[in-house]
């Protein structure tokens, strides 16, 4: 592998990354003088946020994660309903998913 | 740091604590995997520190490995971290003000978005996503560091059942949030619409068409 090629692809995707991160909080910042862009922002950023929770229960890159890490999940889920501390319900879904995959489920 | 623990509930410092140990625990399977796909350590570890944005790492490795050429590998990470301008738009006060402002940018990250806008106050607000981010850019490339140098562990910690904690922790996170009907339909929406366009699109995109959720608003405040 090319060393100069790797480097010249880690400064795009670094300075890349970073300018997206930039970009947002100036872009709110223009957006002020809208009423309701907080509260808009704030319910964009829950609707994100839950999806990426749901799709990332589901898939891994592009495809079905298995069985164990959804039940792990569904277990969170019903976990974090029931307002129980988090600490648990990580421990609680990471032993599902591990219980699972010792039984042989994917 | 330890200020900040101190003066803030030890709940959150838990939790806080807790990511950081789970995104260092993926930073050794990265740094393992890296290392055994033909990487020199300085690759995944300068993308750790400098890129700080797991998801968009693994692609840009695994496009290169697979002969793709590095800067075609850079857009495709860009793709995935698209979502950072949209996370971007929902923090303020949490960036902080002057050259601290330019630190807390590059500390935008999932987890410490999710802590970021999670807190009861904006004052505890801010605090937790200094203290997620700033645990997160030491744990990060400290577990990609110890990946590379131990070698294969991947095995190990998908026993151990470390790939749910990510979902999990987020689930717990944003439940208590959707405390409004129209805010169960959008977010529900944009789950469908993110999980359904998944097979199908680059990663990443999937997760920015999720945010055409909110157009439900407008239907359900209307019916």
């Amino acid at each position: 592998m090319d060393n100069q090629n790797i480097l010249l692809g880690i400064l795009v995707l670094a300075l890349g990354s970073y300018s997206l991160r930039l970009a947002g909080p100036y872009l709110r910042q223009q957006l002020t003088r809208f009423p309701n862009i907080e509260v808009l922002s704030n319910e964009l950023g829950q609707i994100l946020l839950f999806s990426l929770a749901i799709a990332t229960a589901l898939f891994e890159a592009n495809e079905f994660a298995g069985f164990a890490r959804l039940m792990g999940f569904i277990v969170a889920a019903i976990l974090a309903y029931k307002r129980v501390p988090l600490l648990i319900v990580i421990l609680l879904a990471a032993s599902t998913t591990a219980l699972l995959r010792l039984l042989g489920v994917s | 740091m330890k200020k900040l623990i101190r003066s803030n509930s030890s709940q959150l410092g838990f939790q806080i604590l807790f990511v950081c140990l789970a995104d260092a625990l993926v930073g050794v399977s990265y740094g393992a995997l890296a290392i055994s796909l033909g990487f020199d350590l300085w690759v995944p570890l300068s993308l750790s520190i400098l890129v700080l944005a797991g998801a968009s790492e693994f692609l840009f490795i695994g496009i290169v490995a697979s002969g793709g050429g590095a800067v075609t590998a850079a857009i495709a990470g860009l793709l995935v971290n698209s979502r950072l301008l949209a996370f971007g738009l929902s923090l303020n006060t949490q960036l902080g003000k002057g050259w601290r402002r330019f630190l807390g940018c590059h500390l935008m990250n999932d987890e410490s978005v999710v802590f970021g806008i999670s807190q009861p106050s904006s004052e505890l607000n801010k605090k937790a996503y200094w203290l997620s981010g700033l645990g997160i850019l030491v744990a990060w490339p400290l577990g990609v560091y110890f990946g590379a140098v131990l070698g294969e562990i991947i095995e190990s910690t998908h026993a151990l059942g470390l790939d749910v904690m990510f979902p999990a922790i987020l689930i717990a996170l944003v439940l208590p949030k959707l405390n409004s009907s129209t805010m169960r339909v959008t977010a529900s929406t944009g789950a469908v619409l993110c999980v359904a366009s998944t097979p199908f699109l680059p990663a990443g995109l999937p997760a920015l068409l999720s945010l055409m959720g909110i157009f439900m608003k407008r239907v359900t405040s209307n019916g």
